[in-house]
């Protein structure tokens, strides 16, 4: 038995990474079906647009996010966008990262198309706008002035939506995805400074940092992570990306706990034999 | 937006396929294919990022309003743009002490900017979240068991925690015991995060694993 947990301690990191490869992929062909559970946060967001009037205030998506995390982002971007194009709310849509605005045309383009939305009046896409806290700060004195041309250049008077707004007091929700603290600018600098309700779509790294602003108001909602966008999608009843992974997500957990378990229980049992030495080499 | 052509998607999807397959094989061992991946994405970040910064900070800001015979107080601009070269001479170390001018703006600036509103929304607006009443009775008298636990449990949740970072006492005694719960807490804080962060890795390496299957393979619906 000792003998067994001192090959376990010395096994080769990368047959590690085979099983978490094959926990990954594996699920994909055989879906295990298991349940996605819809946490509060999520349900937050989900709520408030399913409450909102269409041909009330519009919400203001920002897309905050790079390539890097748009495998959580983007799913979660996109079942947004589903939901509010799904009940006719208008969408205006910045980008406040410089990598981000290709993603944000990306989901905004291929989700108007699935729900025939017109550009200049069901949605408008300002682009690009330099500066965190400058653009957010700037667009609670003056939309007009913070993008004064739209993604394609026109220039805001002839795009009917964006035309309305005038700042923060012009939009419903200011729903960022975002895969940095984008967030927490909006936090300071938009609902603290205006009032204006701020919800975040965030990868699940930096979900848990979100909850305090959570719990004391200042977000009105939270998506994390690839399994917040999956219970979005859920909600909205149109299972895609994210959903599709959470049998792999769940499968990979599994072999990464079983992993710590038994990783413990082998230094537990190795270690009078061992005086302590380590036996595991980095590879 | 203008769809790219057919062929033009195809080879998109097969590069970002091979250099998806070139960065996972530093699994294996370190090793050429993985280098040109590495630097590849050095590069290409590196040139976009500038082109991005000099047509979205630089033209609009500084060129545009110098070509613009109607800008008013042109000659404002002169400042930013100093700022701006002084900023580069930390280039040669003899005279990279003039960039601290520079620096010494933005952090003012910066400063300025930021502490009035970070001091309302993640002090005041967080101090006042856990400002919460410990009285478990509604105002009909009905005793309020979960809302007073929760209170409870974040009262002490706050104290123990501060009370663990508060040094300037030994921690014996009642600070002693009120510093153990406190990184009792800090752990399962220390616990959350790292499960999210495991989450956060897992899921992308299910977005690439989606993406090969599904836009290089299309073995998935």
């Amino acid at each position: 038995m000792v003998e067994f947990f001192e090959r376990i301690l010395r096994l080769d990191r990368r047959w590690i990474f085979v099983a978490i490869f094959v926990g990954t992929v594996v699920p994909f062909f055989f879906p295990l079906g298991l349940p996605v559970k819809v946490t509060t946060e999520v349900k937050m967001i989900y709520d408030f647009i399913e409450e909102l009037d269409p041909d009330g205030k519009p919400i203001l998506m920002s897309f905050d996010y790079d390539p890097a995390p748009s495998a959580e982002c983007h799913p979660m971007a996109i079942a947004l966008l589903r939901h509010m194009f799904r009940r006719d709310i208008k969408v205006i849509a910045v980008c406040l990262h410089p990598a981000g605005p290709a993603l944000g045309l990306d989901a905004l383009a291929s989700v108007a198309a699935e729900y025939d939305k017109e550009y200049g009046t069901d949605y408008a896409y300002m682009g690009y706008g330099a500066g965190f806290a400058y653009m957010m700060a700037k667009m609670g004195e003056s939309f007009p002035e913070s993008f004064p041309v739209d993604y394609y250049g026109t220039p805001i008077e002839e795009v009917p939506l964006a035309n309305q707004i005038k700042n923060y007091d012009s939009v419903a929700m200011v729903l960022t995805v975002a895969g940095n603290r984008a967030y927490e600018y909006y936090i300071s600098f938009a609902q603290a400074k205006f009032g204006v309700k701020v919800a975040a779509g965030l990868t699940a790294v930096m979900a848990s940092d979100a909850y305090p602003y959570l719990d004391a108001g200042q977000l009105s909602g939270l998506i994390g992570g690839l399994k917040g966008a999956a219970e979005y999608e859920n909600l909205i009843g149109h299972n895609d990306r994210a959903f599709i992974g959470m049998d792999a997500q769940s499968v990979t957990h599994v072999i990464i706990v079983l992993f710590i378990i038994l990783g413990n229980i082998a230094h537990y049992v190795t270690r009078g034999k061992t005086g302590g030495a380590r036996l595991t080499k980095r590879r | 937006m203008e769809a790219w052509p057919q062929g033009m998607q195809t080879l998109s999807v097969w590069i970002a396929a091979i250099l998806t397959f070139f960065i996972y094989s530093f699994l294996y061992k370190d090793n050429p294919l993985y280098k040109f991946a590495e630097y590849l994405v050095v590069g290409v970040s590196a040139g976009y990022y500038t082109v991005i910064f000099y047509f979205n900070y630089i033209y609009p800001n500084l060129i545009d309003p110098m070509k613009d015979p109607t800008y008013p107080h042109k000659w404002t601009l002169i400042v930013p743009m100093l700022l701006g070269f002084m900023l580069l001479t930390r280039i040669v170390k003899k005279y990279a002490w003039i960039s601290r001018f520079s620096l010494a703006v933005y952090l003012g600036a910066g400063a300025g900017l930021a502490i009035p509103r970070e001091m309302e929304a993640k002090i005041l607006a967080q101090v006042h979240a856990t400002m919460l009443s410990l009285w478990p009775f509604a105002a009909d008298g009905s005793f309020q068991f979960w809302p007073f636990v929760t209170s409870l449990f974040m009262t002490v949740g706050v104290f123990s925690t501060l009370a663990y970072f508060f040094f300037s006492k030994e921690h014996r005694g009642v600070l002693g015991g009120m510093s153990k719960i406190g990184i009792t807490f800090i752990m399962v804080g220390f616990g959350a995060t790292f499960g999210y962060t495991v989450m956060g890795r897992v899921s992308l390496l299910i977005g690439r694993v989606t993406f090969l299957l599904k836009d290089w393979l299309h073995v998935l619906d």
